[in-house]
């Protein structure tokens, strides 16, 4: 059990659906890769928006030609420029989104980090059409993303693409943490502590969470740490657990 | 400086940054010289507060909020060109038909769709049952009927409508054109495939009409757009076939790097073939069926040949398409 554990990869990040490029600034940028199913949501939504505008452009052709044959002429032609370009019009006009995507909050971006490029847009597009219905129903683009490390169809393979889920960070929690409460504990705590940094994160890791659990499991949680600290300190053993951690934290933070 | 005042500066400047790359990141926001120089710099600055952080174990907030904004104003930064008419008219005329006059694919897709259309159409010429093995009898026998009658007798009987046509051909063709070529992917055998069944088609088609009694009301429809339809399917596939090679001879690169290179070479000579369909189209629904005289339809075919030509002819010399020459 325990070997197993150890093996376990450190960051929270490893086991999660997330790519690393390393960019020329010798930047470490970090996407979440979107996998199929996310994205056929978004499909499904574009396809409807094509349905709307094929129906639209029909329309619209036969009005102006009031109802004769002649307008199928105009009507074939936007069907044609709408199913083969819409994708590629969009994702290099709006930065690598079609309307789909961006209501799904996904992104096509180059492989290397970058925004894509309308080469690559129209590549990922013409090329990608194998993916679709035709020949093989889905199954090929399918069997594609699930074989790849990044969720890669064949058109993205071809264009050098990936999509991403594109989120925003919130802006930090205000801290759950009243000092005027701590401020009898921090008179016991030693003025200058020599707390190393991984001490100093673990205690920030617990102060920023600590909101989330109740007391008695915050006693848990917190009690194999703050034993060594209570002897490390000399702090009394009639502080709490979490009292320990918080008068630490505010002493190193504040 | 203790780490609370460290991470009080990483914060006062990650908030700077981050309604910099708001306003920056609204697309049509005008851009002030001093807002760009100023992100670039906070940028850099975020990346070394970045590398802080991870360095000495800060509070894993501040890191995985460095890092979500890092990575947007980094694609502020290098956001993406857009599509531009000049680099379009550029690979066009330029890029597209210097790739054409050297390229082997191209070469290979001539001799295997012509090949096969001139094989196909003397064997359907020469043996009765060959064209209806090849294309079936019922769609022989509708295209019998098509072409019984004179062009001059069908415009005034059927009301065929020329915009309508237009419309089709171009959507059916430049499809056809277009799936030609994505699959190419399929390591050029989808192109193959492709340029094989068309030829032999309408090797077989031109064969069996060529050597009917309805012969001049079919050259009469076909002669004006054949050159640029017939040299688009050929181009489409040869494009395809240039995607697939990438697939096939990686040369030095892993066989993803290889595909990528070669699909982005091989699409100006899709581009090509889209403009060949498209103009096709048009002469095939407004010329081709019209009531014209033929001398005037052969000369548009002699015409759009010579056209071609000067096409190939244009664009600059540089080095061959072999992909171990980089």
């Amino acid at each position: 059990m325990s070997s197993k554990l150890a093996r376990l990869p450190e960051s929270p990040r490893g086991i999660d659906t997330a790519v690393q490029l390393v960019a020329p600034e010798r930047l470490k940028l970090e996407f979440l890769l979107a996998g199929p199913f996310r994205r056929f949501v978004a499909y499904v939504l574009d396809q409807c928006l094509l349905l709307f505008l094929v129906v639209a452009v029909f329309w619209i052709s036969f009005a102006v030609s009031q109802g004769e044959i002649s307008g199928f002429g105009p009507g074939l032609i936007g069907y044609f420029l709408i199913t083969w370009g819409y994708g590629a019009f969009c994702e290099s006009a709006f930065n690598g989104r079609t309307l789909g995507k961006w209501a799904c909050g996904l992104r096509v971006i180059s492989h290397q980090g970058n925004a894509i490029t309308a080469t690559q847009a129209i590549l990922r597009n013409v090329v990608g059409t194998v993916d679709g219905p035709l020949p093989f129903w889905f199954l090929l683009g399918l069997a594609s993303m699930i074989s790849t490390r990044r969720f890669q169809r064949i058109g993205d393979l071809a264009a050098g693409t990936f999509v991403v889920g594109e989120f925003r960070r919130t802006s930090p929690r205000p801290l759950s943490l009243n000092k005027a409460e701590f401020a009898s504990i921090l008179e016991l705590v030693p003025r200058r502590i020599a707390a190393g940094s991984r001490l100093s994160r673990v205690l920030s890791d617990y102060v920023h969470r600590r909101s989330r659990f109740s007391r008695t499991y915050l006693e848990e949680i917190a009690e194999p740490l703050a034993r060594p600290l209570r002897k490390r300190y000399g702090l009394p053993s009639s502080l709490t657990a979490d009292q320990v951690l918080c008068s630490l934290y505010l002493r190193i933070f504040s | 400086m203790n780490i609370a005042e460290q991470i009080g500066l990483i914060e006062t400047r990650r908030r700077e940054l981050e309604s910099l790359v708001d306003r920056l990141s609204r697309a049509r926001h005008p851009r002030t010289a001093k807002e760009v120089l100023r992100l670039s710099e906070l940028h850099r600055r975020a990346c070394a507060d970045l590398m802080l952080a991870e360095a000495y174990d800060f509070p894993a907030e501040t890191v995985e909020n460095l890092h979500a904004l890092v990575g947007r104003s980094h694609y502020v930064l290098h956001r993406g060109q857009g599509f531009r008419w000049r680099e379009l008219a550029r690979i066009l005329f330029v890029t597209a038909p210097g790739q054409l006059r050297r390229d082997p694919a191209q070469r290979v897709a001539a001799v295997v769709f012509f090949g096969s259309l001139l094989i196909s159409a003397g064997l359907a010429a020469t043996q009765p049952d060959f064209a209806s093995s090849i294309a079936g009898d019922a769609f022989l026998e509708q295209i019998d009927s098509m072409y019984s009658q004179p062009i001059e007798a069908n415009a005034h009987r059927n009301r065929r409508d020329d915009a309508a046509m237009t419309g089709f051909y171009l959507q059916h063709n430049t499809t056809i054109g277009l799936q030609c070529f994505a699959w190419g992917v399929f390591f050029g055998l989808g192109s193959l495939y492709q340029l094989l069944t068309n030829g032999l088609i309408l090797g077989a088609i031109f064969g069996h009409l060529a050597s009917g009694p309805n012969a001049w009301n079919f050259f009469g429809f076909i002669t004006a757009h054949s050159v640029f339809e017939l040299s688009a399917i050929v181009i489409a596939g040869g494009a395809g076939l240039r995607l697939g090679w990438g697939l096939i001879d990686s040369g030095q690169q892993s066989r993803a790097a290889s595909l990528r290179r070669e699909a982005r070479r091989a699409l100006p000579g899709l581009a090509a073939a889209v403009v060949l369909f498209v103009v096709a189209a048009f002469i095939e629904g407004y010329l081709s069926a019209s009531i014209l005289p033929f001398g005037l339809k052969v000369a548009v075919a002699l015409v759009s040949a010579g056209m071609l030509v000067a096409y190939l002819s244009l664009g600059d010399s540089a080095p061959s398409l072999r992909p171990h020459t980089q």
